[in-house]
C-alpha cells in the first residue's frame, strides 16, 4: 500500500511533537521507519498481514501560524487531533480544528481524537465522557495516550493504520468503472496497434 | 534440487531459446555449426521473462580460447572465460560474479560437412547483468551511454508532476499564449485526433496496456530528438518517450523566463516585503529565545537555491537548508532539541527573509508544479508546503509585516537583536 499521509493537530503546547517522537522511539516489530525529521516521519506499520507506511506531518500548533495549517491538510487520509486532558481549552478548540480541517479535505478522512498527558491522571480537566462524546459526534476513536510513559502510543498508531488501510480500500476507485475510464486517456486502437498487441501476445520480441 | 520437472525441459526442439538461435538468429546458428563452436541452452524454466536478444544468444556460445588452454570464452565478448567439464560450466574469469551452472544434457549436431558441435543444455542462464558490466564498452558504447545519460538526466531533471497538457492547458494558455512554440502545440494537440492525453493525475488508474497505448500515441505526437532516436537502447526508448512528452514540451517553451515574467508583480511585493523585513526583531518573526541562533550558514545554503535550474534542486536546497538548521541546533544547543513545526516555521521565515531570494514567487510556483518527486506524501512534499505557506501567507499577505507595524507603534516589543 502506497504512503498515507497523517496530520498532527491541535492547540499549541499539547504535545503533538512528544507523540510523534514517541511513535519514532517504540518500536515494534516489523515496524520499519524510512524517514526522520522533527516534523515530519514516515513509519511503517504492519496490520495482519498488510502493511501501510504512515507519512506524518506535524503541523504548526501556534494561533499566530494557524493560517498555515490548511496547506498542509491537503491530500491528507487521517488526521490524529490531539488535546492535553489537563486543559479543558484545548478539547473544545478541537471543533476549530476540524471545521478547517474539513473545509480543506472534506468529510472523507479517518479521525482520532487523542487525550495526551495521561500520566498527570490528578491534574484532569478533561472528562473523558466530553473527548468520547466528541468523537462519537465527529465520528471519531478516542485515545488516551502518554507521550512521556509510551502508555497506548502503538496501540493508538496501530489502530490509526488498521482503519487508514480499510479507508484507503473502501474509497479506491476501481479501475473498470466507467468513471474511472472516462478520466484518463485511450488511444483508439488502429489496425497497427491491434497488430502489435497480437504479435505482443505471441511472445514474440 | 531438481530442475527438471519432466524430460521435456531437455528437448531442444521444444527450448524456445533454440527456436530462436534456428530462425531469428539462425546467422549466428550457422557461425557456430560451421566453426564447432559449443553452445549452451539454459532450460525453458531459465527463461521465463527472459528477453532472447543477440548479446543473449551470443553469451551463451562458447568457442575454445585463443590464449589459455583448457577454456572457453564467448562470442559476446572474449574477455569472458568459462571452463567446461563434463558435468558443470564454471564463470571464472571477467565475470561480475563466479557462478556454477549445471549441464543436464548435451547433444551433438553435425554440420553441412559432417563435423560434431556441441549444445548444452544447462540449469540456469549466466549472469548476463554480471557479465555485461564486467564488459568494457567501446569507445563509441561511452559515447553513447554519455549521451543517453545526458538525454536521462535532461528528461528526469524536467519531468513536471503536476502540471499536465490537459489538466493545466488554461495555466498553459495564460501564461504563454503569445508563444509561438506554445501555439504549434496546441494546433498539435487538435489534430491529433486519435488519442486523448493521458493526464498525470489519473496515470495511477491507467493499466499497463492503457500506458502503452498512451506512449504510442505519444511517439506520434512528439518527434524525439535525434539523440533519443538513435542511442537510446529500444527497451528505453518507450519509456523515454513517455517521460519526454511533458518535457518536450516545457523545454521547448523555456518556462523559467515566463514564469519570471508573468509573476513579476508578486515577485516585487515579495522582494519589497524582504527588504522591509531585513530588519525585523526575532520575536517579532516568532522565534522562541532558546532558538536564537546564528543561521548564516543556513542562510548561505538557502541561497543556492538561485544557482540551480530546476525544481527538484531547488527543492533540495531546501531540504538540505532544513537539515543544516538541525544540524546548527543540534550543535549549540545539543540533541535534546528538535525542531517541531511551531518552532521551524519561524526560524524558516527568518532565513527566507535574510536570504534574499531573487523571484521568490516565481520559485515557489515553479516548485510546486514542476517537481519531479510525488510530492502528496513525501518529506519533499512536508518542504514544499512550508516554503509555500510562508510565502503565501507570511509575506505575501503581509500579516508578519502588519504584526512589526503594530509592534513598532506600540514600542513595547522586548526583541532580541538579530545575529
Amino acid at each position: 500500500m502506497k504512503k498515507q499521509k497523517v496530520v498532527l493537530l491541535g492547540k499549541g503546547r499539547v504535545g503533538k511533537t512528544s507523540i510523534f517522537k514517541r511513535f519514532l522511539q517504540n518500536e515494534f516489530h516489523d515496524n520499519e521507519v524510512t524517514t526522520i525529521q522533527p516534523q515530519y516521519l514516515e513509519k511503517q506499520v504492519k496490520v495482519n498481514t498488510e502493511k501501510v507506511t504512515l507519512s506524518i506531518w506535524d503541523t504548526a500548533g501556534q494561533e499566530r501560524f494557524r493560517g498555515l495549517n490548511p496547506l498542509f491538510y491537503r491530500n491528507s487520509k487521517a488526521a490524529i487531533m490531539v488535546y492535553d486532558i489537563t486543559d479543558q481549552e484545548s478539547l473544545d478548540s478541537l471543533e476549530d480544528w476540524l471545521a478547517e480541517l474539513k473545509n480543506q479535505v472534506g468529510h472523507k478522512i479517518v479521525l482520532m481524537i487523542v487525550g495526551n498527558k495521561s500520566d498527570l491522571k490528578k491534574k484532569r480537566q478533561v472528562s473523558i465522557e466530553d473527548a468520547e462524546n466528541l468523537a462519537k459526534k465527529v465520528g471519531a476513536q478516542h485515545f488516551c495516550v502518554s507521550a512521556k510513559t509510551g502508555e497506548n502510543i502503538d496501540e493508538m498508531f496501530h489502530e490509526l493504520a488498521k482503519r487508514v488501510m480499510k479507508f484507503v480500500k473502501e474509497n479506491k476507485t476501481p479501475l473498470n468503472t466507467t468513471k474511472s475510464r472516462r478520466n484518463f486517456a485511450l488511444v483508439n486502437e488502429d489496425v497497427e496497434t491491434k497488430k502489435k498487441k497480437k504479435k505482443n501476445n505471441d511472445g514474440c520480441c | 534440487m531438481s530442475y527438471v520437472n519432466d524430460l521435456s525441459s531437455l528437448t531442444l526442439e521444444t527450448n524456445p531459446m533454440f527456436q530462436s538461435l534456428k530462425s531469428k538468429f539462425k546467422m549466428i546458428y550457422d557461425e557456430v555449426s560451421k566453426n564447432l563452436y559449443t553452445i549452451c541452452i539454459p532450460i525453458p524454466a531459465a527463461l521465463e521473462n527472459l528477453k532472447l536478444t543477440r548479446d543473449f544468444i551470443q553469451l551463451h556460445s562458447l568457442r575454445e580460447s585463443p590464449f589459455y588452454k583448457g577454456e572457453y570464452v564467448t562470442l559476446l565478448d572474449e574477455d569472458l572465460g568459462l571452463i567446461v567439464d563434463r558435468l558443470f560450466i564454471t564463470l571464472h574469469r571477467g565475470w561480475k560474479e563466479r557462478q556454477t551452472v549445471q549441464i543436464l544434457h548435451t547433444e551433438v549436431f553435425y554440420n553441412e560437412e559432417y563435423k560434431p558441435f556441441y549444445v548444452h543444455v544447462i540449469t540456469a542462464q549466466f549472469s548476463s547483468v554480471g557479465s555485461l558490466k564486467s564488459r568494457l564498452p567501446t569507445q563509441k558504447q561511452i559515447m553513447q551511454r554519455k549521451t543517453f545519460q545526458k538525454a536521462k538526466l535532461r528528461i528526469t531533471q524536467m519531468i513536471p508532476n503536476r502540471i499536465t497538457v490537459e489538466s493545466s492547458s488554461k495555466f498553459w494558455s495564460d501564461l504563454l499564449k503569445e508563444d509561438k512554440k506554445w501555439v504549434k502545440f496546441n494546433e498539435k494537440l487538435k489534430t491529433f485526433k486519435n488519442c486523448y492525453v493521458l493526464t498525470k493525475k489519473f496515470e495511477k488508474y491507467a493499466s499497463a496496456r492503457v500506458q502503452q497505448l498512451f506512449t504510442a500515441a505519444v511517439t506520434n505526437f512528439i518527434e524525439p530528438d535525434v539523440v533519443l532516436r538513435g542511442f537510446l537502447p529500444r527497451s528505453h526508448l518507450g519509456r523515454g518517450i513517455r517521460n519526454t512528452l511533458r518535457v518536450y514540451i516545457l523545454g521547448e517553451l523555456d518556462y523559467w523566463p515566463k514564469l519570471v515574467e508573468f509573476y513579476q508583480n508578486e515577485n516585487e511585493i515579495c522582494e519589497n516585503q524582504m527588504n522591509t523585513l531585513q530588519s525585523v526583531p526575532t520575536g517579532i518573526i516568532g522565534i522562541a529565545e532558546h532558538f536564537v541562533l546564528d543561521f548564516k550558514k543556513a542562510i548561505k545554503m538557502l541561497k543556492k537555491i538561485t544557482q540551480v535550474d530546476t525544481a527538484m534542486e531547488k527543492i533540495l536546497v531546501i531540504d538540505t537548508t532544513i537539515m543544516s538548521l538541525s544540524e546548527i541546533i543540534e550543535e549549540k544547543l545539543g540533541s535534546g532539541f528538535s525542531l517541531a513545526t511551531d518552532d521551524l516555521i519561524p526560524i524558516f521565515t527568518f532565513i527566507l527573509i535574510k536570504a534574499k531570494v531573487p523571484h521568490l514567487y516565481s520559485t515557489a510556483i515553479m516548485i510546486e508544479h514542476f517537481n519531479l518527486c510525488n510530492t502528496t506524501s513525501s518529506k519533499y512534499g512536508f518542504e514544499i508546503t512550508l516554503i509555500d505557506s510562508i510565502i503565501k501567507n507570511l509575506i505575501f499577505e503581509k500579516k508578519l509585516f502588519n504584526l512589526w507595524q503594530k509592534s513598532l507603534d506600540e514600542k513595547g516589543s522586548t526583541s532580541v537583536e538579530l545575529k
